[in-house]
């Protein structure tokens, strides 16, 4: 058995890198941006690729790479069914709402007319959101139908830039308030650089239009709940919002400890993630009267996400001591599956 | 059982719905775009949707709804197999990589210093196509380094316009110089409007960028072979390239003449078919050293007519059929009945 790895510092490739050397596993790293990546692969028995929504160059095709590798029946992860619907809003609420799980009512639209028809007889507040973006960037609270029909005529026109410069530099200004650090200050500073130099990634990038998408607000979260389900275990932590804002995500204050988490929600991610057939999947809830609703969901997350938490809960909702590594717990799971196929078709051929 | 069909004019559409009133296959209609088509489905079993490639709207959508539909357990036509790749050759180029068929050599960069250490050391001439577009629209030959430098600077500086409008305007005129008739007039009046004026759906389409995509070039090919599949059928037709050009795809020149097509080329479409598992697909074939190549895949096509069709111990049926009415009476009997 042989793994192929997309190589990128930072990324969980660093981890799973680590992983494979201590335990011995054959490995070898590939650049699935290369026109030759399918003969590259020839050799080996799964690809692991941490790609994410800041990496423009993916977004042109990691899914359509790993759908034509599935069909040849070769493992990757993240899979079609952990990373189709991955930085996609607008897929995430075909997906939630055709398997009934509880998700937070949400409205897509894709003429300007149904859309001001819509906004007419809506209550507000509500949350505008681009179908992509992670840690609350492209996210707004509504707050009246005038500010409404602005952003549905923006949408059906100009469109809206993925990148929000102004934004991102508020974010980091306040990470540096938070941690007052090196790297917040050097992340603060790169931000201010951002201003006037625009990354390659955003001059290529599009500007999101053709469609609006809103979702219902519930006022009274002063945080949510972020469940991690890696096939047996699952991981959850607080994250509380900034104050003054109604966002948790990317806020950085949280807390894992394991006696505040909300078990109905630790059972509706082990479900959701079996329906979806997952190999990695986190989940954000809030509550609505009491109700846990799923917000979004993503197959990765801040690579250190969960170091610090305590343990995790099986798919019988015992809680278990270990020290946390979630990388580690996506590639043993990988290798898993990757051994399993082996044996069957070892079997077949006897 | 229900099935539940969106209903668009002069689409695939208008058979399937006369199909179910012929044959009393109880339906309904729905409109995908509605912010509660899940609802809208409850009812039913499947759902069949013609989208096609110049739809804005459904480009943002039709893929993710479909994926999500079939995760509930209904039937979709097109279903996940038959349109993650429409339209999307980059998605067709690891495809046919991957499951191995034969297909024309293709190349695909991401950054400009890959495409530039390529190109000067290629063979030329070329083609470069974007990953979208129908009709030869977006397809060019290249036939030196400096054009390609040139595409490359484009293609990671402003990208393409997907758009098609004087692509469009070329081949109204040559169907009215082909035809003088009022509508292929009225049709080229159109054109010229669309030029000033375009329509919705260019005002939304996107510019490409960020990728660089090329097809060998494969000379002294004077048509294409187009072939579909439908289940155990094969609908086939040679197609002429236009005047003083080497793209035959959208050309007015075509003929459904089923000696004009080498039942070599009908197994390949089926065997490639068997492995592609789509409910419904056109081949464009062409000629490559004497073997027959795919050039590309797509689940959707414009005619609705053809004289007969092959089965899959390649014998000729002869009678006018309509691929789309073998759609539907697949999609029924295959899988909304064996559910």
């Amino acid at each position: 058995m042989k793994l192929a790895i997309h190589y990128r510092p930072g990324s969980y490739s660093d981890r799973w890198i680590t992983y494979c050397t201590e335990k011995l596993i054959p490995y070898k790293l590939v650049s699935c941006y290369d026109s030759d990546i399918i003969k590259q692969l020839a050799d080996c028995n799964g690809l692991l690729w941490h790609w994410t929504t800041s990496d423009y160059k993916a977004a042109l095709f990691a899914r359509q790479l790993i759908l034509s590798l599935e069909k040849k029946k070769f493992r990757v992860f993240p899979d079609v069914n952990s990373s189709w619907h991955y930085d996609d809003k607008v897929g995430q609420k075909y997906l939630l709402e055709a398997i009934n799980a509880p998700f937070i009512k949400s409205y897509v639209f894709y003429s300007k007319q149904e859309a001001i028809n819509w906004v007419n007889k809506a209550t507000f507040p509500k949350v505008f959101k681009l179908r992509n973006g992670a840690s609350s960037s492209n996210v707004k609270l509504i707050k009246n139908k005038q500010i409404a029909k602005q952003i549905i005529n923006k949408a059906f026109k100009s469109g809206f830039s993925r990148a929000e410069p102004i934004s991102r530099l508020k974010q980091r200004f306040w990470i540096l308030k938070r941690d007052k650090n090196k790297a917040s200050l050097k992340k603060f500073i790169n931000g201010i650089g951002r201003l006037f130099i625009i990354p390659e990634g955003e001059i290529v990038r599009n500007k999101e239009k053709g469609y609006v998408f809103f979702q219902d607000y519930i006022a009274g979260n002063t945080y949510d709940t972020r469940v991690i389900v890696i096939g047996d275990k699952c991981f959850g932590a607080r994250r509380y919002c900034r104050p003054g804002d109604f966002r948790a995500s990317g806020s950085g204050l949280f807390t894992y400890d394991p006696a505040l988490m909300n078990m109905e929600m630790v059972r509706i991610s082990f479900d959701v993630a079996k329906r979806l057939g997952t190999q990695s999947l986190a989940f954000d809830f809030i509550l609505d009267k009491g109700k846990p609703k799923i917000i979004e969901i993503s197959y990765c997350f801040a690579i250190e996400c969960c170091d610090d938490a305590p343990g995790f809960w099986d798919s019988s909702l015992n809680w278990h001591y270990e020290n946390v590594n979630l990388q580690k717990y996506m590639i043993e799971d990988f290798i898993k599956s990757l051994s399993k196929r082996t044996s069957r078709t070892e079997k077949i051929a006897i | 059982m229900k099935i539940a069909i969106h209903q668009r004019k002069d689409s695939f559409s208008d058979i399937w719905i006369e199909y179910c009133q012929i044959n009393n296959i109880p339906f309904k209609l729905v409109n995908c775009y509605d912010s509660d088509i899940t609802v809208q489905l409850n009812d039913c079993d499947g759902l069949m949707w013609h989208w096609p490639q110049w739809d804005s709207k459904a480009i943002l959508f039709a893929r993710q709804l479909t994926y999500s539909l079939e995760l509930s357990g209904k039937k979709v036509f097109p279903d996940s197999n038959t349109c993650w790749h429409f339209d999307d050759k980059i998605g067709q180029k690891y495809l046919f990589e991957a499951l191995g068929l034969d297909s024309i050599p293709t190349w695909i960069f991401y950054d400009k210093k890959s495409a530039y250490k390529w190109i000067k050391n290629t063979e030329y001439p070329l083609v470069f196509k974007l990953r979208g577009g129908a009709s030869s629209k977006n397809v060019k030959l290249v036939k030196t380094s400096h054009q390609a430098k040139n595409l490359v600077k484009r293609a990671f500086g402003k990208g393409f316009k997907i758009s098609g409008k004087w692509n469009k305007l070329k081949d109204r005129i040559l169907k009215f110089q082909k035809e003088k008739t009022i509508h292929s007039l009225l049709h080229l009046g159109k054109g010229f409007f669309r030029i000033i004026r375009p329509n919705y759906n260019e005002r939304m389409s996107t510019r490409d960028k960020g990728y660089l995509y090329f097809q060998k070039f494969v000379p002294d090919n004077d048509s294409d072979i187009r072939l579909v599949v439908v289940g155990n059928r094969c609908f086939g037709m040679r197609r002429y390239i236009r005047k003083n050009d080497f793209r035959a795809s959208g050309s007015v020149n075509k003929s459904y003449d089923p000696q004009l097509i080498n039942i070599e080329v009908v197994k390949l479409a089926f065997e490639a078919s068997q492995k592609l598992k789509m409910q419904s697909v056109a081949f464009d074939f062409i000629k490559d050293n004497n073997k027959y190549k795919i050039i590309e895949i797509s689940y959707a096509f414009t005619s609705k007519q053809f004289p007969g069709y092959w089965d899959s111990n390649l014998k000729w049926n002869e009678g006018v059929v309509s691929p789309q009415k073998y759609m539907i009476e697949d999609f029924i009997n295959e899988q909304i009945k064996a559910k």
